[in-house]
């Protein structure tokens, strides 16, 4: 409720503080952060007046989903944020596995949504083989074993 | 957090950072992929051998190519049988369920697939059978309560329980070549069980038996029909009628080639949006003008309420036969068309610059007009300028766009008193037809630019 009068009265706005697991200590506009269903649960909780702990995300990571959660609360047009997102996701594989570890965690629907969706176009059209590349797969099929999967599954495999 | 520490380990360990994600972030990425890649991904290693068994969402299709067909149906049987037999619904059910088949296979076993398939959550069933024997609709159909989408087409055998069929749920029904739409009754059954329904697509291609059609919905909000063709049988000449009890429709596209009658028994006030597509035809019992004079009461009614119409060219053939009849169609004192904003018409023949200086002079607030040539083998009658100048010229016409334009005279006559008389139009946007000729398009372009224009602020472009 308060958020949707902060948008008129700016001098109310409040700010949460997000702590990492690295202790790093974040503040984030109410509006922004509860966009996360794990810190809006929080908040009710009682943890608002406080620091809340987000044990399982790390301050490199934090900067970048409070920039994510700043951005979608800013009010900026379908398409720009259409384009932001696209450079946001456009990251190493090993941030875009902290991302969607700490979406999850944090239960950012529309961020994991994105997330998953970026993997997904990544192993799209690929080769069993060039995913297995790409993402650093190990194969511990024998290879009876994968010619058998190969033959359960063979509509799949046309 | 051993969990976590095993995870970080087995990143550092195998460099895998996908492998290690937990399963249920895996299943969000795999449900972005379609069902084929998904169940693709068994392959890469032990861990994601099963991992697609238990996503939500399944679009099965075998498309077959007829010199390979035996063996691509073994596969694709053999595939969907033990795909069912590891499936277990309590663990992991079903709420999106697609299935598109265009091979022969025994419809006992197709019927036993969607029966498995249904067990629990399902949401939305979109069946799409295309083979010679029609398969039977599990009657456990009638027991998913959480339906929310029903969408069937084409070898369906649908038995419909003679009482209680209740889909509480169900939002969106899309219907179609069913045998089932040749009997009226039974889709008055299912629409009576649906109590929540907003958007419903009947198409038949090939109308039989059928004669009577009632649509009876007060939640309905999207009503799509397509009538196509006449079956017409001596011994059954029949006199097919449609009538439609839906008070509160926003958007009616209605193709109708069948019906000889058209009915609507509440006026639906909150209707946005309009296609309509009627069309006399001989077989009717009726004459073309009494055809005429039944089409303009239907739509007489719509037209005060309408923002967004499209009539297509045998609607204004059937109109400018209204017209010719001076039936009581348009009436400029209270303007027929008084909320219409844009209207776009799909024609090209003698019918259509008579009927569009009819609406043009009781459209007040017209904003876009659109022109789209479909019919290419009409030719443009020759255009002469209205006796007045249709007010929405004057005050609101912005955006005027004709679609397949090939610079025939009677056109360029049209855009040219368009470009004059438009006063506050922006933009006169052609788009060429495929069959113009080079050298007429380079005259059409400087004959438009050299045209004098009501309007400073408009701007034509030419396509491409």
């Amino acid at each position: 409720m308060a958020s949707s009068e902060s948008t008129t009265t700016s001098t109310t706005t409040k700010v949460l503080r997000l702590k990492s697991s690295d202790n790093e200590i974040f503040g984030v506009e109410e509006k922004a952060a509860l966009q996360s269903e794990t810190i809006k649960s929080l908040a009710e909780d009682g943890y608002s007046e406080d620091v809340i702990p987000l044990f399982n995300v790390e301050k490199k990571t934090l900067a970048k989903i409070v920039e994510w959660l700043n951005k979608h609360a800013s009010g900026s047009s379908k398409e720009e944020l259409k384009r932001w997102d696209a450079d946001f996701v456009d990251v190493d594989k090993d941030v875009l596995y902290d991302l969607l570890l700490a979406s999850n965690y944090l239960n950012i629907e529309v961020l994991l949504h994105q997330l998953a969706q970026k993997v997904a176009d990544m192993i799209k059209g690929k080769k069993p083989e060039e995913i297995r590349q790409l993402f650093g797969i190990k194969n511990d099929f024998t290879p009876e074993e994968e010619a058998e999967i190969r033959r359960e599954n063979a509509w799949a495999f046309e | 957090m051993a969990e976590d520490t095993r995870r970080q380990l087995l990143k550092k360990a195998s460099n895998d950072i996908i492998s290690s994600l937990p399963n249920v972030i895996l299943g969000h990425i795999l449900s972005f992929l379609p069902t084929k890649e998904a169940v693709r991904t068994c392959i890469l290693s032990k861990s994601w051998r099963n991992l697609w068994r238990s996503l939500p969402n399944f679009d099965f299709g075998d498309c077959i190519d007829k010199r390979f067909a035996e063996r691509q149906m073994a596969t694709f049987q053999g595939f969907m049988n033990r795909f069912f037999l590891f499936h277990n619904p309590r663990e992991n059910s079903i709420t999106k369920f697609r299935l598109r088949l265009t091979g022969n296979y025994r419809p006992s076993s197709v019927t036993a697939w969607i029966s498995a398939a249904i067990i629990g959550n399902i949401e939305e069933l979109m069946l799409r059978l295309y083979a010679d024997d029609h398969v039977s609709l599990p009657q456990s159909v009638f027991n998913c309560e959480k339906l929310l989408v029903l969408n069937l087409s084409y070898r369906i055998a649908i038995d419909l329980p003679g009482v209680g069929i209740r889909f509480p749920c169900l939002k969106v029904l899309h219907l179609k070549d069913l045998q089932m739409l040749d009997d009226h009754a039974s889709i008055e059954t299912l629409l009576a069980g649906c109590p929540v329904l907003e958007e419903v697509q009947i198409e038949l291609e090939d109308c039989k038996s059928r004669h009577a059609l009632l649509i009876p919905s007060r939640s309905m909000k999207r009503l799509i029909i397509r009538f196509t063709h006449i079956a017409y049988y001596e011994k059954d000449p029949g006199r097919r009628t449609l009538t439609l009890d839906t008070p509160n429709l926003e958007l009616l596209k209605l193709t109708d080639l069948v019906s000889e009658e058209l009915k609507m028994l509440q006026l639906p006030c909150s209707l946005v949006e309009a296609a309509i597509s009627v069309a006399y035809t001989h077989v009717f019992t009726l004459t073309r003008y009494g055809y005429a004079d039944m089409a303009v009461q239907f739509l007489r009614p719509i037209m005060p309420i309408v923002k967004i119409l499209c009539l297509c060219e045998t609607t204004m053939r059937t109109l400018s036969d209204a017209v010719r009849k001076k039936l009581p169609f348009f009436d400029n004192l209270i303007p027929t068309f008084q909320n219409l904003t844009r209207l776009e018409i799909e024609a090209s023949g003698n019918s259509l610059w008579l009927v569009l200086q009819e609406i043009l002079k009781c459209s007040p607030k017209l904003e876009v007009f659109i022109l789209n040539k479909k019919d290419k083998d009409e030719e443009t009658p020759k255009w002469r300028n209205p006796e007045s100048v249709p007010w929405c010229l004057w005050s609101c016409l912005k955006v005027v766009e004709c679609i397949e334009f090939e610079g025939e005279l009677g056109e360029i006559e049209m855009v040219e008193y368009f470009l004059k008389n438009a006063l506050v139009l922006e933009k006169m946007a052609i788009s060429f037809g495929s069959c113009m000729i080079h050298n007429l398009r380079g005259l059409v372009v400087k004959r438009l630019e050299m045209c004098q224009k009501g309007s400073e602020a408009c701007r034509i472009s030419f396509s491409p």
